[in-house]
């Protein structure tokens, strides 16, 4: 029983984490209907900005966040405009096309710069361990869901109480009405891209205390992201959220329960059957 | 296949005379295996349009198969490569029949996240090597039979040959009706369905021999490099790498992977020496904008810039004879039962119900139309009708539907487009359907006869009497020296002539069209008119929906008028315009 | 009124607030409007029907800037409205109300009202907000509930309702009462009378044609996308030929 509990905290926490990973994505998808296979890169893209802010500053990741976030930002913003709004009305090959050569573009940008070596930071504010339900997490991590619920819930607060957030969620809706009603849909899609990488860069900056740094760090968290969103589902802030959630426990219990080694296994064959059975995921409320 | 090209082969295997420097044969041998790989990937993601992300699996699967065989059963890799082409392709035909009716991302997830499964499960499989991987007997080294050598040269035969085949079959896809079909589903599905292809059976096909085909791949590199385990063989990088390869060389072309497998092997090989300590992935950097400016400017790649520099193929003139007709017996306003049968038709979406319960039928040899406002669910009767939706009630009886005119009816409710279209039935659609990037003879081809062709056939190019019916058709509607032009540099004119071309391919018993005159000049509309009534004359009946009156009024024998998803009159056109339901429904309260 | 089937309608007399002059176009190579002319003065309701196909919606996206006309102008208080994108000519005073559902669904119908005044950014946009949901208790009482549960009559009360936040001088109305019934279509034209009353001048595009003719100043009558006839919604009402536009035959 102690050994289910102790998968499950380990487990939510890792899923807010991947939550916060998957939240751009959700968002880019959601908005525009574009799926981002380069959207790991840019949290890896983060998590290396960290490092050196951390080196040559000596800043942790809240001072990180403030520095590198702004810039994550625009560099979302034009993503979108040099390159992503070539392919919007494209076909799905020609899209899929595009976002998989920046991926491939930023990763080899980061091993030319940085070298393949991994790269890590301490934080020694966090780095004691934080008990929750009676079992001890790190602190690293903890501090890590802890961004996610709070990115979740900026988010959720902007795009419901502010006019630009609910400009954001018409154009999502109906594009044509949005035109109509005067919102300019062209800003609204490089707004998204930016809010989008912008969480990335969240993510990477809370994750790298406890994750390191590599080139191809994204590998590991790009199938989860996709996972998160197709399970969690269209349509909504909240499916990212679900989703990750999700599967991080499922990543957890069936780990700890079933076998360490193949947690991810199960992960994945989770994602190919949701693919196959439920496309539109646990709370899809719009075709995917 | 030309003087030139094969040419090229024989010099290709003549390298190893007087090529001897190692280094050069390594990267040659593997440019060879890899470009197999990326040969491969495009017969599935650049003829089918299904970018695959995790091709490792296949390739894996063939090295793992055939070096296990080898290992544990003494089973030569000769006849183990081909235990492991199945393997693949079994694989493959099991991740394909449910992702391919899914949106294209979704199979490029799917293969990602299955390449990833079977990663990890390997890695941790101890009875197939785990991390540990499996080495191969290298006491069998110098034996042919164990497809293991001392020297480089036999292994680059190896790998050219098997480049070879894998060209070859790229040829074959390009120059036959498989790439023709491919081609086709790839930019226009549904388009294709209601031509009658059947767009499941073909993908399903182009997965399997690409699988087959990357996992032989697979089985040399295991035999040349005598190592695998799973980063070497099932890693993402390799299934990134097989893509890369074959997109930017340029996907859906026969030397593209080519190009693009020879160009990142050799060239990287020897960039990053040059480049001394500075190799450290500046190429790759590049190598990626590459993909994005060829995404977005020229998607055949390298053999798309090319193309551009090369004269376009003459086109053969084809004779056209006679006229397109039907060749069946003129029978106008033929009593006896109707082609087409349509009772108690129902259908909602959610929560809005678009067809109440519609009754109608249409007579051999008619032209019936069917009027209404918007929203009166004529075009969802079409899809219901040719199988594009299923129906929530009702039936819908096709006769003539074994072939001959007066057959026993077949029952087609809810049954799938393109079986549909086999039966004799063909439509347009109300958002003119062509295909963009095929040729106005190929969109033609598209439409050629299906029933019965079996996949044997398809590696065969269109047979002479589709091509010439072909060129009748295209004489017919006037687009004659437009043979070769790509559909997308046609104007919508003509491109709507040719749409209708494409409905009258197999000499349909049954036209449905969609508003087909709309969006076009007046000329093009006489024109149009023109060949319906030909047609007609001919025997095809037709079944129309369209809102210009003029056309509507000339071309009916008879009409129904549809309101709110159910059948409010019908009767001929004069009736049609005197009945003040109609126009009330027309013309407001 | 002309009967001439030739008749392209009058174009770019003085005063004239919204100018379709001999406007050619569609969809991309389409060929919907075949040169189209017609004109709406200041304050007044004027109506466009016509068969199906014959290019009124068109003609609406055209002068809203969804679309580019291949040849002709569309001139606005005397200004071109070529190449403006749908937002400015927002700004510039044209509202438009699409054919298709254009409420958000997933926003409530509060949030949906106040998008209306998207294009605002005064302090009165409040107060306008709550005197429209005084005006309209049916969505006053859902005012809280998400737009895509409301019915097609509601939503279509909240589209067309909503265009007053902006103050326009033109509304572009695209088939108002499609799909509803006899009662949401009155209020739907109550709501137009009252756009006459204050002085906004509005075109809308009917396929039920009688209540809009009964409504209108002036009426143009489409077809394959041209002006047919034109003339005062009464006189256009009463025309026998009129019927033969949309159901074929010649006088």
């Amino acid at each position: 029983m102690e050994l289910f509990l102790a998968a499950a905290v380990g487990g939510l926490v890792m899923g807010l984490i991947y939550a916060l990973v998957s939240l751009g994505l959700g968002l880019i998808w959601g908005v525009m209907d574009v799926i981002n296979f380069a959207h790991a890169e840019y949290m890896m893209l983060a998590m290396y900005a960290m490092f050196f802010a951390n080196r040559w500053f000596g800043l942790t990741p809240p001072g990180g966040l403030v520095v590198i976030v702004p810039f994550a930002f625009v560099a979302g913003v034009v993503t979108y405009r040099v390159l992503i709004r070539r392919v919007v009305q494209a076909p799905p090959v020609t899209q899929i096309f595009t976002t998989f050569g920046l991926l491939f573009f930023l990763r080899y940008l980061a091993f030319a710069a940085f070298g393949p070596n991994y790269r890590g930071i301490a934080w020694p504010a966090a780095s004691g361990t934080v008990v929750i339900a009676g079992v001890p997490v790190g602190g690293e991590k903890v501090a890590a869901a802890l961004a996610a619920l709070a990115t979740y819930a900026l988010l959720h607060a902007w795009l419901q109480g502010t006019k630009t957030g609910k400009a954001l969620q018409a154009t999502a809706q109906n594009p044509v009405a949005a035109l109509a009603l005067g919102i300019e849909v062209e800003r609204m899609y490089a707004l998204a891209w930016g809010l989008s990488i912008a969480t990335a860069a969240v993510a990477g900056v809370f994750l790298l205390p406890f994750y390191q740094a590599s080139p191809t760090v994204a590998d590991a968290f790009v199938l989860i992201a996709f996972a998160s969103v197709v399970l969690g589902g269209f349509g909504s802030l909240l499916g990212p959220l679900v989703g990750g959630v999700a599967i991080g426990l499922i990543e957890g219990i069936a780990g700890t329960l079933l076998s360490p080694t193949f947690k991810l296994v199960f992960v994945f064959a989770a994602f190919l059957l949701v693919l196959f059975v439920r496309p539109t995921g646990l709370l899809g409320r719009e075709t995917p | 296949m030309s003087l030139p090209v094969v040419a090229l082969w024989i010099a290709a295997a003549c390298v190893p005379l007087v090529v001897h420097n190692a280094y050069l044969m390594n990267g040659l041998i593997l440019a060879c295996i890899y470009g197999t790989a990326a040969q491969a990937w495009n017969l599935l993601g650049g003829y089918g349009g299904q970018l695959s992300f995790g091709h490792a699996v296949f390739f894996g699967a063939g090295a793992y198969t055939s070096t296990l065989l080898l290992v544990s059963a003494r089973v030569s890799p000769w006849a183990g490569m081909w235990a492991g082409a199945a393997v693949a392709a079994a694989v493959a035909l099991i991740v394909g029949y449910p992702t391919f009716r899914l949106r294209r991302h979704y199979f490029a997830l799917a293969t990602l996240a299955l390449a990833e499964l079977v990663r990890i499960v390997v890695l941790n499989w101890p009875a197939v090597g785990g991390a540990v991987g499996l080495y191969l007997p290298v006491r069998l080294l110098g034996r042919t039979d164990a497809m293991m050598w001392r020297t480089k040269p036999p292994y680059y035969e190896l790998a050219l040959a098997l480049l070879a085949v894998a060209c070859a079959l790229a040829w074959l896809v390009d120059r036959t009706r498989l790439g023709l079909y491919l081609r086709a589903v790839d930019q226009d599905e549904g388009a294709a369905q209601a031509l009658g292809v059947p767009a499941r059976r073909y993908k399903l096909l182009a997965i399997g021999l690409s699988a087959a085909l990357t996992a032989l791949a697979g089985s040399v590199f295991a035999q040349y490099v005598l190592y695998i385990d799973p980063s070497t063989v099932l890693d993402s990088s390799r299934s990134v790498l097989f893509a890369v390869m074959a997109l930017l060389g340029g996907r859906g072309t026969v030397i593209g992977p080519v190009l693009g497998a020879g160009f990142l092997t050799l060239v990287s090989q020897y960039a990053g020496g040059a480049l001394g300590g500075l190799g450290r992935g500046y190429d790759y950097v590049v190598y990626g904008l590459a993909i994005m400016i060829v995404a977005v400017y020229e998607p055949r790649g390298l053999a798309g810039l090319a193309a551009r520099f090369r004269r376009a193929r003459g086109v053969p003139a084809v004779e056209p004879q006679a006229d397109g007709g039907s060749g069946g017996p003129a029978a106008r306003h033929d009593a006896g039962p109707p082609v087409l049968d349509v009772r108690d038709l129902a259908k909602h979406f959610g929560g809005v119900q678009a067809l109440r319960g519609v009754t109608l039928d249409v007579k051999r040899g008619e032209i019936v139309g069917v009027l209404g406002p918007n929203g009166a669910g004529k075009s969802t009767l079409f899809d219901c009708v040719t199988g594009f939706v299923t129906p929530s009630g009702g039936r819908v009886t096709l006769r003539g539907g074994d072939g001959s005119l007066d057959g026993r009816p077949a029952e087609i409710t809810g049954r799938g487009p393109a079986w549909i279209a086999q039966q004799g039935l063909a439509r347009t659609f109300q958002l003119m359907r062509v295909f963009p990037a095929l040729t106005a003879m190929d969109n033609l081809l598209v439409g050629q006869e299906h029933r019965g062709e079996s996949l044997l056939a398809s590696l065969t190019p269109s047979p002479p009497a589709a091509r010439l019916r072909g060129a009748e058709l295209l004489h017919l509607v006037g687009l004659a020296e437009h043979v070769g032009t790509p559909a997308s540099a046609l104007s919508y004119g003509q491109q709507k002539l040719l749409s209708l071309a494409m409905a009258l391919m197999r000499r349909p018993r049954l036209v449905l069209l969609d508003e087909p005159v709309a969006g076009v000049n007046l000329t093009v509309i006489e024109r149009i008119k023109a060949h319906i009534r030909a047609q007609n004359a001919a025997g095809v009946t037709f079944l129309i929906i369209e809102h210009n009156m003029d056309v509507v009024m000339e071309l009916a024998d008879r009409l129904y008028f549809l309101a709110e998803g159910r059948v409010v009159t019908e009767g001929p056109p004069d009736a049609i315009q005197r009945n003040e339901e109609v126009l009330r429904l027309y013309y407001g309260r | 009124m002309a009967a001439d089937p030739g008749f392209a309608g009058r174009g770019g007399g003085a005063g004239a607030l919204l100018d379709v002059i001999d406007v050619h176009g569609g969809y991309g190579q389409q060929e919907v409007l075949r040169g189209l002319s017609l004109e709406v003065r200041s304050a007044e309701t004027v109506c466009v029907i016509g068969p199906n196909g014959a290019g009124k919606s068109t003609l609406l996206k055209t002068v809203f800037g969804y679309l580019r006309p291949v040849r002709g102008d569309v001139r606005f208080e005397g200004a071109s409205l070529l190449g403006r994108r749908p937002p400015e000519i927002l700004r510039r005073g044209i509202a438009y109300v699409p054919q298709g559902p254009s409420v958000l669904p997933h926003l409530t119908v509060e949030d949906n009202l106040y998008l209306g005044a998207y294009v605002r950014s005064d302090r009165q946009v409040r107060r306008d907000v709550e005197r429209l949901l005084e005006e309209f208790p049916v969505l006053a009482a859902r005012r809280r509930a998400r737009a895509g549960t409301l019915s097609g009559g509601e939503r279509r009360m909240l589209e067309v309702a909503r265009v007053l936040l902006v103050s326009p001088r033109l509304v572009l109305l695209d088939e108002p009462t499609i799909g509803l019934s006899a009662a949401a279509t009155d209020v739907v034209y109550a709501k137009v009378r009252e756009f006459h009353r204050r002085g906004v001048a509005v075109l809308i595009v009917e396929q039920n044609a009688r209540t809009a003719l009964r409504n209108s100043d002036r009426a143009y009558v489409l077809e394959q996308g041209r002006v047919r006839f034109e003339g005062s919604g009464e006189e256009i009402l009463g025309h026998p030929d009129v019927r033969r536009a949309y159901l074929g035959g010649r006088a």
